[in-house]
């Protein structure tokens, strides 16, 4: 039905498109094969830096018909957080919310990511998430078009103030890697620099959880929008008043560092739908919790401390 | 005007104006005037005023008179800046003999009568300053409205004693509200020719002339018949020769180069797609995002800027607003099709009162509609999803079919009698032509033909270039801060000599052979 437009798309200059074997290693927005963006500014270095809610990437690559797996690099940096702060406009004493974003291909969802800077005494260091899954081979079609996407979850409501609203945008896609299916997708995980983690689909169902220390985040930067206040002497007055608050904030973490209590409990939720995933605390430790799920999960799980600890970071670590 | 210019850089701009008009118009040897306004508030509106009134006194004669001035309402809404002084010298430098504040003596006039004509313009203006999509209930009683009546009289009533005049021509960048439109309908009902200029591009400009008014309409709607029948006859019968030309443009137009000044920007604007398998594979992604169903038909509802120029073409329904909330109610009951319904990209500068949220809440529980800013989606997303673009008289009525996705049109645009979308002729035809649309989406059935494919082709040609004329006295739109406009006009009257100008060939070339378009090229040999 669908089918009948696009006929009209082409003109007779478009050039032809440029077609990528396998392994597919794609870093640059100026990348031939890169033939599609859908809300993502490209890139020199990068792929390229998403605009809106969602952002898009379309990749051409020969598809050999068998499985393959495929790797999404995704950062968030200062630009990330600028660019976000300069289109949503939040309120100025907000403190800045880690993001939650789903990875998408082909219009399926196949994962997950939160990304939380990593808050220091002079400024913010990016956060660096990799989204690896794998896709059945008439996943590519003949026509070879591979479409990456980032995008809004569905989020619980427990989520709420936890997250950052519009969380894709900013967000840099900065490699995209294609190869055929070889062994079993193993998933690093790191600590997330926030008091939330997310399991991939088909993730382990019992893990523990070490929960420790981070500073934390003080408000996003806000670009100056009235003639006065983009004038130099106001700027300079601003950023100074961001370093004076970033030390503050730090040295408050530093001296006061938030613990992880003995009474910390876990929440779940699948990221697909938003509804709740039923989890379990079966065991208690010092900084860590045995956490175990009541099935496989289908669909990318955020997991969650029961209450916001915006001075705690999470650490998935599978057990057996 | 509002020129945030480096002053020396304007005065240097002045001086060689002057000397360079002074050298290149004749002197008039009767009492011929002819007529232009400078009411907007960017100079490159009013250059393109002043630069094709002086082509045509090259031709005819006359004396130059400017309109001018800015009424509070006017400036509230739109232009803040506005400076009465910058204008007066911008005019003198062209050779203006006055320069009028007709605001000025709009304020002082004592009440002059009120006719039908009148009513109409001050309740398009009113809506327009007031952003709103309708006349309030009370507005008769509003102090503000019964002001801009009186204004609109008063206008009307300067209007004729100026028209009284031995005029040669109105040359105005606007047709519709009280202090442009009220000029041109004074100027048809003394047969005095019309020309319209446009604020996109280099030199582009319509034209009515009194030989071909048949008055039988607004002058959009006499605009769009002539329009319609010089491409009938210029483009449509030169397609085969044009063909190479209007694919390049369709190529431009597709990686968003060489846009009308007023298309949306940026790198969401540029369309990668080349084929159906690739649209369909970005709509997979895409719909989720609306939270529909990508194997059914969608159409999407492109809403106008809800009070902008009201009543001045032919449209099937009261107002724009009526349009699109009738489209949504209809759209309600017919679950059918999925329904995107777009904001306008500009419409905070044309409503206060919500009118695109207000609907989208009262729609908020029905899964197949969705409302979003046009923003939100990329050129990309929109023509992956869109089966079929509904619309008054926004360009995509232009754009879509041009890349083969169909377009109903409820109402007249400058393009719309030249074949390339489906203009209905009243709302039983709108809702049955948007049902049995629907229905053959769904049965696969191709709504657009090769025919309006290469129409829609030839008219992005048409626009960007047939009727384009590149003259140095008139930069291109992009041509801009105004100190680098400023810069780049000085030299054109320093350094360009005036001999052979594109610009006074073809207003030439529209002038004596009463053309409603100013053409590129020699269209007739």
């Amino acid at each position: 039905m669908v089918g009948v437009i696009g006929a009209w798309f082409q003109t007779a200059y478009d050039e032809p498109r440029a077609v990528l074997d396998l392994p597919v290693e794609v870093d640059s927005g100026r990348d031939d094969a890169l033939c599609i963006v859908d809300q993502v500014i490209r890139g020199t270095g990068i792929v390229g830096r998403v605009t809106g809610e969602f952002g898009a990437v379309a990749l051409k690559i020969r598809g050999t018909g068998k499985p393959v797996q495929v790797r999404v690099d995704i950062q968030l940096d200062e630009i990330s957080t600028r660019w976000w702060s300069d289109r949503v406009r939040p309120p100025r004493h907000n403190p800045e919310r880690p993001r939650l974003v789903l990875v998408s291909a082909q219009g399926e969802i196949r994962g997950a990511a939160v990304l939380a800077r990593r808050q220091g005494w002079r400024g913010a260091g990016s956060a660096l998430a990799t989204v690896e899954f794998d896709m059945a081979a008439d996943d590519l079609d003949r026509d070879g078009l591979l479409v990456v996407e980032l995008a809004e979850t569905r989020r619980p409501s427990w989520s709420d103030n936890r997250v950052s609203a519009r969380s894709a945008l900013g967000l840099r896609i900065d490699k995209i890697s294609v190869r055929e299916a070889g062994a079993p997708i193993v998933t690093a995980f790191t600590p997330t620099g926030c008091d939330l983690a997310v399991l991939q689909p088909g993730g382990p169902t019992s893990f523990r959880l070490d929960v420790s220390s981070v500073p934390q985040a003080p408000p996003v930067p806000r670009s100056p929008t009235t003639p006065l206040t983009r004038r130099r002497p106001a700027r300079a007055a601003f950023k100074l008043s961001r370093i004076a608050r970033r030390a503050a904030i730090r040295a408050s973490a530093q001296a006061l560092p938030e613990r992880p209590g003995s009474g910390l409990g876990v929440l779940a939720a699948d990221l697909c739908s938003g509804a709740p995933v039923t989890v379990e605390v079966v065991g208690r430790r010092s900084g860590s919790l045995d956490v175990r799920l009541a099935a496989v999960p289908e669909g990318p799980v955020l997991i969650g401390l029961d209450a916001a600890h915006p001075g705690l970071s999470c650490r998935i670590v599978p057990t057996p | 005007m509002w020129l945030n210019a480096n002053n020396k850089e304007l005065q240097w701009f002045l001086e060689s104006s002057v000397v360079y008009w002074e050298k290149n118009l004749p002197r008039p040897t009767d009492d011929a005037v002819i007529l232009v306004e400078a009411f907007h508030q960017d100079i490159r509106v009013n250059l393109r005023n002043l630069a094709f009134a002086n082509a045509i006194r090259r031709l005819r004669p006359a004396r130059m008179i400017v309109f001018t001035g800015v009424e509070d309402a006017w400036r509230k809404t739109l232009w803040s800046g506005f400076d009465v002084g910058i204008v007066r010298q911008i005019a003198e430098a062209f050779g203006a003999s006055e320069t009028i504040d007709v605001w000025d003596l709009v304020r002082r006039s004592p009440a002059k009568p009120v006719d039908e004509v009148v009513t109409e313009y001050t309740d398009a203006t009113y809506c327009r300053l007031a952003k709103v999509p309708r006349l309030p209930a009370d507005y008769a009683s509003r102090a503000d409205y019964r002001q801009r009546l009186a204004y609109a009289a008063a206008l009307k009533a300067f209007y004729e004693e100026q028209f009284a005049q031995n005029v040669v021509a109105l040359v105005t960048s606007h047709v519709d509200y009280d202090q442009w439109g009220l000029a041109v309908e004074v100027a048809r009902r003394r047969n005095v020719p019309i020309i319209h200029t446009q604020q996109t591009g280099c030199m582009k400009a319509y034209g009515l002339f009194p030989e071909t008014d048949t008055h039988t309409g607004t002058f959009r709607e006499e605009l769009t018949r002539q329009i319609g029948a010089a491409f009938e006859t210029q483009v449509w019968s030169r397609r085969d020769e044009l063909h190479e030309a209007a694919e390049l443009i369709a190529w431009r137009a597709k990686v968003n180069l060489g846009r009308p000044s007023w298309w949306r920007g940026g790198a969401t604007a540029s369309v990668d797609l080349n084929n159906p398998a690739e649209r369909a594979r970005l709509r997979s992604s895409v719909v989720s995002r609306l939270g529909f169903d990508a194997n059914r038909p969608i159409v999407t509802v492109f809403n106008h800027a809800v009070s902008d120029a009201l009543g001045t073409n032919r449209e099937l329904f009261p107002s724009l607003a009526d349009w699109f909330s009738d489209t949504a109610a209809y759209a309600a009951e017919h679950t059918d099709a999925q329904w995107l319904f777009l904001e306008h990209p500009s419409q905070a500068l044309y409503d206060s009162t919500g009118f695109f949220d207000s609907l989208a809440k009262q729609y908020k529980k029905y899964q197949h509609m969705a409302f979003r800013p046009s923003a939100s989606l990329s050129k990309n997303a929109l023509w992956s999803l869109t089966d079929l673009g509904v619309t008054v008289r926004g360009s995509v009525s232009n754009e879509l079919p041009a890349y083969g996705i169909p377009v109903i049109q409820a109402g007249w645009s400058e393009w719309s009698s030249c074949g390339l979308s489906t203009v209905v002729d009243d709302a039983d035809a709108y809702w049955k032509t948007l049902e049995q649309s629907i229905n053959q989406i769904r049965d696969g059935v191709e709504l657009v033909t090769e025919e309006q494919v290469q129409r829609a082709r030839l008219w992005l040609w048409l626009y960007r270039s047939g009727t384009d004329v590149v003259t140095p006295l008139v930069p291109q739109w992009e041509v801009w801060p105004a100190d680098v406009l400023l810069k780049v006009l000085r030299a054109t009257f320093r350094h360009i000599e005036s001999d052979a100008d594109p610009l006074f060939a073809a207003v030439e070339r529209m002038w004596t052979r009463q053309e409603p378009m100013l053409t590129r090229t020699e269209w007739s040999a």
